[in-house]
């Protein structure tokens, strides 16, 4: 069945050669709003790209823009070799998933799924293969005959898929395509998604706000914010080592505090002084933002290295198997997180005195403007 | 990779682009022709003279030096205003019993409160002089005082505005949101605060709006105060008595601009307060649903049987005045009145004038407003002419169709016009129809187009399907009901329509409601009524044919509906 797609596997092997998609300098505006401000990316053949950030920072535009929904102001996007900047979305190559998946309901599943073939005045007996295919691949060969309104929103949301893939676009744009489901259904489909781009080698681009979608399906994340890139890396890069401080405060929590440099090892903050290694090569006397992830800080045990922290727990918020714990730590406000265990194993209750640990490596920097 | 500069982006129309904005250019064509110029061009005539010379305002200031005329402004503001404030509490009563009570037989009563749409506004007028007028059987109930005049006026235009006030009140009832009651019962608010505190405000918008209407519809409306009116001049009458009677169309042209700006302003007014409506109830309420409670319910009840016990009685008396050899001195049956030919020239001849002109307002206009408003709400390109466009389409809701029948006169009867062929033809009886009822079909479309997901047009341009081909098969198909809708409207308005017509009509293609107006004022007051009847059969036909057609097709192509 794989035979049938013209796009085989072929991530890692073209990697490098023409990238599938540049963006670049584009710009858009809604009257005197500016939604995408400058913006240029490059996305590898058989990449996965999403775009995160919060509502209005301008990453639906951006795809749009891509899509040629609403073509951009100024700027250029070439995919695989042509400028298409100026091409209405007929014009383009790509297939595209909508929040709201936009399914015709006068149409039946199959109906759904064929209609590009059709008007393209293909034969009978190859659409009807075609989408037999394609319902299989998304795993909804019975559900066929059905109308939209008689499945659920995940089998929705495949049928979107399938009939997104039927024309084999080179690129595939996805718009919040997981945001009108419920938990445990969107948890899956991400997976689901993952695996059926991973087989088909297309490039994708999706857009979502939320951080842990973006951070699990995506090769390389894209956040965004007031319609300018913030940062552009694989997920580890940007949850680990956001470069600012928008990035550190949007992916993941973020203990954030304002503090300035003491030297090039230690940072001010409030009454304490952390060890930190993001301090070298800055000025002494730099206005900071102290970033601290609440898994970082550890409870004390004679193997840890780093500031330790005297600190009394204020209150604990438990989620199953993790909890955070908010801190009282020499008159800073923290909060850390804890393993179920460990939680157990500290008893942490409101009231409680407990020694933290702060990893010099773990302490991130960004500059501080009033 | 380098760029020195961002490069400005001319994006490429494509095959898509191109038709919608022909077609948007189309709709603005037409109703620049057929809405702005003629209004133009009433305007431009009522600052000229006989000799089409400019006069400034010397047509306005004899206007204003006439006391006649200035009377007749002042008779159809009060009328206007006494009508309103009977109708709105009455269809306040009847809108609340409807959608917040238990009451039983809740079809019943809305399909007989609707009647008076059905029928021009003649038919309720007719009745009250068979029961209160020279020859009225009860004419003694009122004490000496005439039938004739502003008392028989009001009291029709109370029964032909009540539906109207009542299916808007009805709607903005309709919307509850049954958490706020649940909130003010677990709060302990007395029924009487619920009343005041979430009932009403969430009314009040929609009882503004139903004022505007009911007040535009009475002071615009000509087919009342010509029957019943007597010697009382209106607005309307005089309007109508200067143009034709009087062949002044300087002045007709000005009492039509006078005519326009009441409108214009309820008109505005009334956009306001819609505006306003719609953040009352959000996407996420839940249906109200009443429960019985006798004390409210039965006061209620025993109201909607008054009301339809008094809109059968009008309606049944017209049509039994109908069927009466001679009133009120032969009381036998017969259908000596439904000859129509022993009475007016064209006889039976104007109901089929009447059919195809309602017939072809519905075939052509329908699909045209939707296309149009389809168009205009997808278009990509040319949004400068869209916006005008959306501004084009909903003017003809304010424009009053006597205003419109005198600018098409003017318009279309200039020889220097090349459109004028259309002058004392159908077409042209059509053309106004279709204009004068544009909006609310327009409206209707809108709605029902935003109710479609926006990006139907942009998965098909993802997969190169040309938007014509997902319009007749995806935004046709699933918009059917409301373009049937659209129809039906259209052809009961064009049935019913004196207004704009009267204007218009050439021998041989007199609409069967001017007959209506001709017969009554030849002194044929039973024909009159007959044919009043048969507008009002012809429309319940067409409107039961309507939901005929409807559950066939909810049935046979909304499949997709069912879970």
């Amino acid at each position: 069945m794989e035979g049938s797609f013209a796009h085989p596997s072929i991530t890692g092997q073209a990697r490098g050669a023409e990238p599938s998609l540049v963006v670049e300098r584009v710009t858009k505006r809604f009257g005197p709003f500016v939604a995408v401000d400058d913006v240029s990316l490059v996305v590898s053949r058989g990449e996965f790209v999403c775009l995160l950030g919060p509502s209005g920072c301008g990453k639906t535009t951006l795809l749009r823009a891509i899509a040629g929904l609403d073509p951009p102001d100024e700027g250029r996007i070439i995919q695989d070799g042509r400028d298409v900047s100026a091409l209405p979305p007929s014009a383009r190559d790509f297939g595209i998933v909508f929040q709201s998946y936009a399914l015709f309901p006068n149409m039946t599943v199959a109906a759904n799924v064929g209609y590009g073939l059709v008007s393209q005045r293909k034969p009978r007996a190859e659409i009807d293969r075609r989408v037999r295919d394609l319902l299989d691949l998304v795993g909804l060969a019975d559900q066929a005959w059905k109308y939209p309104a008689q499945l659920s929103g995940g089998q929705q949301q495949r049928v979107a898929l399938a009939r997104a893939l039927a024309m084999d676009p080179g690129l595939l744009l996805l718009d919040e395509p997981l945001s009108a489901l419920d938990a445990l259904v969107r948890a899956h489909l991400r997976a689901e998604i993952k695996v059926l781009q991973r087989r088909l080698g297309i490039t994708t681009i999706m857009v979502t706000h939320d951080q842990e979608e973006a951070l699990s399906i995506a090769d390389r994340v894209v956040v965004m914010n007031r319609g300018r890139i913030e940062q552009v890396g694989t997920p580890e890069e940007v949850y680990r080592h956001p470069r600012t401080l928008f990035v550190a405060g949007f992916v993941g929590r973020m203990n954030s505090l304002p503090g300035t440099v003491l030297d090039s090892a230690y940072v001010q903050v409030g009454a304490v002084q952390l060890a930190c290694r993001a301090a070298a090569g800055r000025t002494t006397g730099d206005a900071v933002h102290i970033c601290l992830r609440p898994e970082d800080l550890l409870p004390a045990t004679p193997a840890e290295v780093g500031t330790r922290l005297v600190a009394t727990v204020r209150g604990v918020e438990y989620l199953g198997s993790i909890a955070r714990a908010m801190l009282d730590a020499a008159g800073l406000p923290l909060v850390m997180e804890v393993q179920d265990s460990a939680l157990r194993r500290l008893a942490l209750r409101p009231g409680a005195a407990i020694e933290i640990v702060v990893p010099a490596d773990r302490v991130l920097l960004f500059d501080r403007t009033e | 990779m380098a760029v020195v500069a961002a490069a400005k982006v001319r994006p490429v129309w494509s095959a898509d682009d191109k038709l919608l904005v022909a077609v948007v250019a189309a709709a603005t064509l037409f109703l620049a022709v057929f809405l702005l110029f003629p209004l133009a061009t009433l305007f431009l005539e009522s600052f000229r003279d006989q000799r089409g010379v400019f006069v400034g305002f010397a047509n306005y200031l004899r206007y204003f030096e006439t006391p006649a005329l200035v009377g007749s402004l002042w008779n159809s503001v009060w009328t206007a205003v006494v009508t309103t404030l009977i109708v709105i509490p009455a269809a306040f009563v009847f809108a609340y019993a409807m959608t917040r009570s238990a009451v039983p037989g809740k079809a019943l009563f809305r399909a007989i409160a609707l009647i008076p749409i059905l029928a021009p506004s003649l038919l309720p007028a007719l009745a009250l002089i068979y029961v209160f007028g020279n020859q009225g059987m009860l004419r003694n109930l009122l004490f000496g005082h005439s039938i004739y005049g502003p008392l028989g006026i009001v009291v029709a235009q109370v029964f032909y505005t009540f539906p109207h006030a009542f299916l808007i009140l009805a709607t903005a009832l309709g919307g509850a949101d049954a958490r706020l009651y649940e909130a003010a019962e677990a709060l302990r608010a007395s029924r009487l605060r619920v009343l005041r505190t979430v009932t009403l405000p969430t009314a009040r918008y929609g009882m503004v709006s139903a004022s505007f209407v009911v007040f535009t519809l009475v002071l615009t409306d000509f087919g009342i105060p010509k029957v019943i009116g007597g010697s009382f001049p209106v607005l309307a009458t005089e309007v109508y008595k200067q143009v034709v009677g009087q062949q002044n169309f300087q002045m007709g042209a000005v009492v039509g601009v006078v005519l326009l700006v009441p409108a214009l302003f309820a008109f505005a007014a009334d956009q306001w307060a819609q505006r306003r409506q719609v953040a009352v109830v959000g996407a996420r309420a839940v249906p109200f649903a009443p429960r019985r409670r006798p004390l409210r319910d039965g006061p209620l009840f025993l109201f909607c049987v008054l009301v339809s016990v008094l809109m059968l009685g009008l309606v049944g008396v017209a049509v039994w005045g109908s069927l009466v050899t001679f009133w009120p001195w032969n009381l036998t049956l017969s259908l000596r009145n439904y000859a129509f030919g022993t009475f007016i020239s064209e006889g039976w001849g104007t109901w089929w004038t009447s059919v195809r002109l309602s017939f072809w307002t519905a075939v052509i206009g329908a699909p045209l407003v939707f296309v149009f408003a389809y168009a205009m709400e997808r278009t990509r390109k040319g949004a400068v002419v869209a916006s005008l466009l959306r501004l084009l389409a909903i003017i003809p809701l304010a424009v009053p169709g006597l205003v419109l029948g005198i600018a098409y006169i003017f318009f279309f009867n200039a020889p220097a016009n090349p459109l004028g062929f259309l002058y004392g033809t159908l077409a042209i009886l059509v053309l106004n129809s279709m204009v004068h009822f544009y909006t609310v079909g327009h409206l209707a479309s809108l709605t029902q187009l935003k109710s479609l997901d926006p990006e139907f047009e942009a998965v098909s341009a993802s997969l190169k399907v040309p938007i014509l081909h997902t319009f007749l098969s995806v935004i046709l198909p699933m918009s059917l009901p409301v373009l049937l809708d659209v129809a039906i409207y259209l052809f009961v308005n064009a049935m019913t329509t004196v207004s704009a017509v009267v204007f218009l009509y050439a021998p041989g293609i007199m609409p069967a409601s001017v007959a209506v107006v001709q017969m009554d004022e030849a002194g044929f007051a039973s024909p009159a009524a007959a044919m009043a009847t048969v507008i009002l059969l012809t429309s319940a036909a067409v409107k039961g044919v309507h939901v005929a057609v409807d559950n066939w097709l909810s049935a046979r192509t909304q499949a997709w509906k069912r879970r």
